[in-house]
């Protein structure tokens, strides 16, 4: 008789077997065998479903939240959605982590010790109200109240636009937007004089990615992925290809056909590295160039003045071996680069960077858009479309608010560089030398710039100064935890809103927000305390918000999108052809006969879109001085240092700090929003078997000259700061470089995000790029050594 | 009845792990504490797999969807000494599934599989009050000393059959339902349904001269296929 395994142990019985098996510990066995348990099922309920749109990020996808009575249960993507049609990423599925988290903020917390001690008063939601509109009143009877500063996480959206409405009826010109603002739209509001860009992802044959996280965390994740997804496998027969030029090997250069790795900071020269060879072989589109671009060719300004055109110093400075030099990319693979890019099919240049001359990074590597002629083309740059978005009638400005919005705004936006947006980071300064004026009240909406700002010690300082600090934030982050008063948001499950998306959708769109279950504590959306202080403080600004809650103001902002007669409520895949055609003839799809009609199909399929206002192919106006596309600016005397490289800089001197620090973003934490739910810290480091932690990632053979093995302890330290933590092998890491992921490190934000891992940005040398004002991550060099 | 299997195109996988957490939202999976993660005892029934090949500076990262592959000829079952482990009967749709009231916990059928997909409950699973309220109904919660695996949502099918059953009706090879994975997929990089139905997409995906099964020399015959990258 053939006795297998499972016989063996059927006839001899289970428990004395066990020292039989070799290569297993019987603990688990042991303990089993001791217990009673059965398996439980949860209470169960009648099932029912909820449209709703996302909250985690800003990429709008639409949900459908699974209810069994009054529990939500589970997210599904919403089919009907165009944004992601159906899918979702890791952190739309880790929403009820969100919801349900114990962590979460009860009622208003009134702080009762020093500032930042944690010790807090529990106080109704009058009482919150009249303290702020108190303070706010104060500050306008003084007739300042152009020193209340507000930090939103979004620019988009009604929350936002309240907030910004808000201030304006008040007197404030400090809406701060916390929202994260890319290099390349630095690039194109130079080069092209509009910042409203979008990429033809889903046309695209061949992305040439300068260090851009097109497939981890940029923009709207689960949008790029599918357009990603379609660029390989959904054109049968013509495989799109990508290709990732990066200082580290991220999930975006995993996924590509080639990573190339690059020395820090030196993208833009290998851009203008592929130009050379481009111009060189004449393998650009010079139709495209000779119709539609300015400085190409060398030209003699108005005062005479001889100036050498982009082709003049692409050929001179940027020659295959000064390329190969700066950048560590060989020669053969310059050239081989330039070419593929140039005869490809529909070639797409993208970049994403935060060194010190991102922007000029961005410039060279659009230039190469430029080159190919992609822009406003079919799979190439293209200008957003934009959406219709009637808006409310204009404020009515009382003195106060006339004179409060004249002033010039605390962080001194566009007064550095004329393409600088409004940075977080120098709101710190503005603070602490109380220039150009105190800050008398900060409210930070959506936003953690303690955690997340480049400066945040900084920063941390800065709001020790501001003599009022409000957070509507849900949990106490180390923001909330240094307020006067915390007025928690609902969850965005619990709340009416909208979602616009992020910059660079296809096509205009609104997600709408629902709530899928009944407020769990005592929260208040942010919009009516808004709508509440307005009342309370009288007068004009009463008048600026005429609706009796948030829920009506975004009716009425639905309801003037419905009489626009613009776009539709979205409702499939195969709809998008039809409603084109249809619109084209004038027709509207599908009728509704009223808004409430409207209304109740929008609560029931979760966004509006308007596909027949998508960019066609063929339009190119741009919106530059010279209405051409501008290698180099048409101005007159405008210092202009592109395309003359600017090496990046970096604290810290070679010798003593050998490595340059790379700190990135993924998907899963994002910039630390993400740590407060354990599905997010479970999956935070696939690549290196790490979870709930941070980790510094080597070179192997980095690692061995260090004696540093897998899995130890080290310190991280540059001239700015030192962190601990434990060193990985990773083959995707430069033997000059060492990367840490962002988003862990907090010291607040309850009990699965507070202790764990490091804050990298705790190394940082503050910098910024010159022409942008962005704050330069990439800045900084370190050295490691066991702890 | 359907032979179910899933056909996984890792040209379009991303590695986002969004049907990691969707699994776990779905099945009353038990997140990990940081230690439990850190003794690699955390359980995650779809896990990603990344697999590093080469050398500085040509180096190729690829991610890898794992779970239990529901194979035809599958080792846990064959070792599992009570029958908690079982392979469903074509009428049950064939896959590998596991009956917890019979688990003893020997751990057998985790260190039978070649896939290291089966997981044990080392510890009393447990969550704060608050999150228990997003547990879904259609799924037990299991206890300390037993093991659990990717079922293939079984819950699901047996409603989607019920649901079929009152349409008078059998269930089909595509279209009734999805496991949570699938359904969450952001690029639709995974595909469920009846491998023995030549209308159904995984049918022709699973044909694909891509296409490409874990492990295939074990002769476990696994229902998962995976298509590599590439034209
Ligand atoms: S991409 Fe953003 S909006 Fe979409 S599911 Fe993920 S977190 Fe939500």
């Amino acid at each position: 008789m053939k006795v297998d395994r499972r016989d063996f142990l059927k006839i001899i019985g289970v428990g004395s077997t066990a020292a039989a098996v070799s290569g297993c510990t019987f603990q688990g066995l042991g303990t089993a065998l001791q217990l009673t348990q059965e398996e439980k099922y949860p209470e169960p309920g009648p099932e029912s479903w909820v449209a709703s749109t996302c909250g985690q990020c800003f990429g709008g996808c639409g949900i459908l939240v699974r209810k069994i009575a009054e529990r939500a249960v589970k997210i599904e993507g919403n089919p009907a959605n165009p944004v992601n049609r159906a899918g979702l990423c890791p952190l739309g599925q880790s929403s009820l982590q969100l919801l349900y988290n114990p962590d979460r903020i009860k009622q208003p917390l009134l702080r009762a010790g020093q500032r930042g001690e944690g010790k807090w008063e529990t106080i109704d939601w009058d009482k919150a109200i009249s303290i702020l509109s108190g303070r706010l009143k104060e500050i306008r009877q003084k007739g300042e109240p152009h020193t209340l500063v507000l930090v939103s996480g979004k620019e988009r959206g009604l929350l936002s636009g309240i907030f910004q409405r808000f201030l304006e009826a008040y007197g404030s010109p400090n809406f701060i937007s916390g929202a994260p603002r890319d290099p390349m739209d630095i690039a194109r509001r130079i080069m092209e004089g509009t910042e409203r860009s979008t990429y033809d992802l889903e046309n695209a044959t061949y992305i040439l990615s300068f260090g851009l996280n097109l497939l981890d965390g940029w923009r709207s994740p689960v949008r790029q992925m599918r357009a990603y997804a379609n660029m390989r496998q959904g054109r049968p027969g013509r495989r799109g290809r990508l290709i990732q030029v990066e200082s580290r090997l991220s999930v975006t250069a995993a996924n590509a056909d080639e990573w190339a790795p690059i020395n820090p900071g030196t993208e833009g020269v290998l851009a203008l590295g592929l130009a050379h060879v481009m111009i060189r072989e004449e393998l650009y589109d010079k139709d495209f160039v000779r119709r539609h671009t300015f400085g190409f060719e060398d030209r003699v300004d108005e005062k005479g003045l001889w100036l050498a055109g982009f082709k003049t110093v692409v050929m001179e400075d940027y020659t295959l071996d000064r390329v190969a030099k700066i950048t560590g990319v060989g020669a053969d693979r310059v050239m081989r680069l330039g070419r593929d890019f140039a005869s490809a099919e529909k070639p797409l240049a993208l970049f994403g960077g935060r060194s010190s001359n991102s922007s000029f990074s961005a410039m060279a590597v659009h230039s190469l858009n430029a080159l190919v002629g992609n822009i406003g083309a079919a799979g190439g740059a293209l200008t957003e479309p934009r959406g219709p978005l009637p808006s409310w009638p204009a404020v009515a400005k009382d003195g106060l608010a006339q004179k409060g919005q004249a002033m010039p705004r605390v962080d001194q936006a566009r007064k550095r560089e004329p393409s600088a947006g409004n940075g977080l980071e120098s709101l710190a300064d503005a603070i602490l030398s109380a220039k150009p004026y105190p800050v008398q009240a900060l409210l930070v909406h959506g936003a953690n710039p303690l955690f997340t700002a480049s400066n945040r010690k900084k920063m941390a300082a800065a709001v020790m100064k501001v003599p009022f600090l409000v957070s509507f934030s849900p949990f106490v982050d180390e923001t909330a935890a240094f307020s006067d008063l915390i007025l928690p948001d609902h969850i965005y499950l619990e709340k009416w809103d909208d979602e616009p998306g992020p910059r660079g959708l296809p096509f205009p769109y609104i997600g709408l927000r629902q709530p899928v279950v009944e407020p769990l504590y005592q929260s208040r959306h942010s919009g009516d305390v808004f709508l509440a202080l307005a009342g309370e403080l009288g007068g004009e600004l009463a008048k600026a918000f005429p609706w009796k809650d948030v829920k009506e103001c975004l009716l009425d902002r639905f309801k003037r999108i419905y009489e626009s007669g613009a776009g539709t409520v979205a409702e499939g895949e195969f709809e998008a052809p039809w409603i084109k055609f249809l619109e084209e003839r004038g027709w509207r799809y599908p009728a509704t006969a009223t808004f409430e009609e409207f209304w109740e199909k929008l609560q029931a399929k979760g966004s509006w879109w308007d596909p027949a206002a998508a960019r066609g192919g063929e339009t190119r106006g741009f919106m530059t001085p010279s209405g051409k596309f501008e290698f180099t600016s048409s101005k007159a005397g405008r210092r202009q240092p592109f395309p003359r490289y600017e090496a990046p800089r970096f604290s810290g001197d070679e010798k003593s700090y050998p490595f340059y620090l790379n700190v990135y973003t993924a998907l899963a934490l994002g910039e630390g929003s993400g740590a407060n739910q354990p599905f997010l810290q479970e999956i935070v480091g696939p690549h290196v078997n790490m979870h709930w932690d941070s980790w510094v990632e080597m070179n192997p053979e980095t690692a061995r000259r260090l004696g540093i093995k897998d899995g130890q302890w080290v310190f991280v330290e540059s001239p700015s700061g030192k962190v601990k933590t434990r060193a990985k092998i990773y083959l995707g890491t430069m033997p000059g470089v060492v990367n840490i992921p962002l988003g862990q490190g907090h010291t607040a934000f309850g009990r699965w995000a507070k202790g764990r891992g490091v804050n990298p940005l705790d190394l940082i040398g503050e910098d910024y790029d010159q022409m942008s004002g962005l704050a330069a991550l990439l800045s900084t060099r370190v050295k490691v050594y066991k702890a | 009845m359907p032979r179910w299997g899933m056909a996984i195109d890792l040209d379009r996988c991303t590695g986002c792990q969004a049907c990691v957490v969707a699994c776990k939202q779905e099945n009353n999976v038990p997140f990990s504490t940081p230690a439990e993660a850190e003794y690699g005892r955390g359980i995650s029934w779809i896990k990603l797999m990344t697999v590093t090949e080469g050398e500085y500076p040509e180096v190729k990262v690829r991610y890898i969807p794992m779970f239990c592959q529901h194979c035809d000829h599958p080792p846990s079952v064959k070792v599992c000494p009570t029958g908690a482990m079982f392979k469903a009967s074509p009428e049950m749709g064939s896959t590998v599934g596991h009956v917890y009231a019979r688990c003893i916990g020997c751990r057998y059928c985790a260190n039978a599989c070649p896939y290291q997909i089966v997981y044990f409950n080392w510890n009393e699973p447990s969550w704060p009050e608050e999150l228990k309220l997003s547990f879904n109904p259609d799924k037990s919660i299991r206890y300390k000393g037993v093991v659990e695996k990717c079922e293939f949502c079984d819950h699901r099918q047996q409603m989607a059959k019920d649901r079929a059953a009152a349409e008078g009706r059998d269930l089909r090879g595509e279209g009734d339902y999805v496991p949570a994975c699938v359904q969450s997929c952001p690029t639709q990089a995974m595909v469920f349904g009846d491998l023995d139905d030549p209308s159904t997409r995984v049918y022709k995906l699973a044909k694909s001269p891509r296409a490409y099964r874990m492990q295939e020399d074990l002769g476990t015959e696994p229902k998962v296929y995976y298509l590599k990258q590439g034209e």
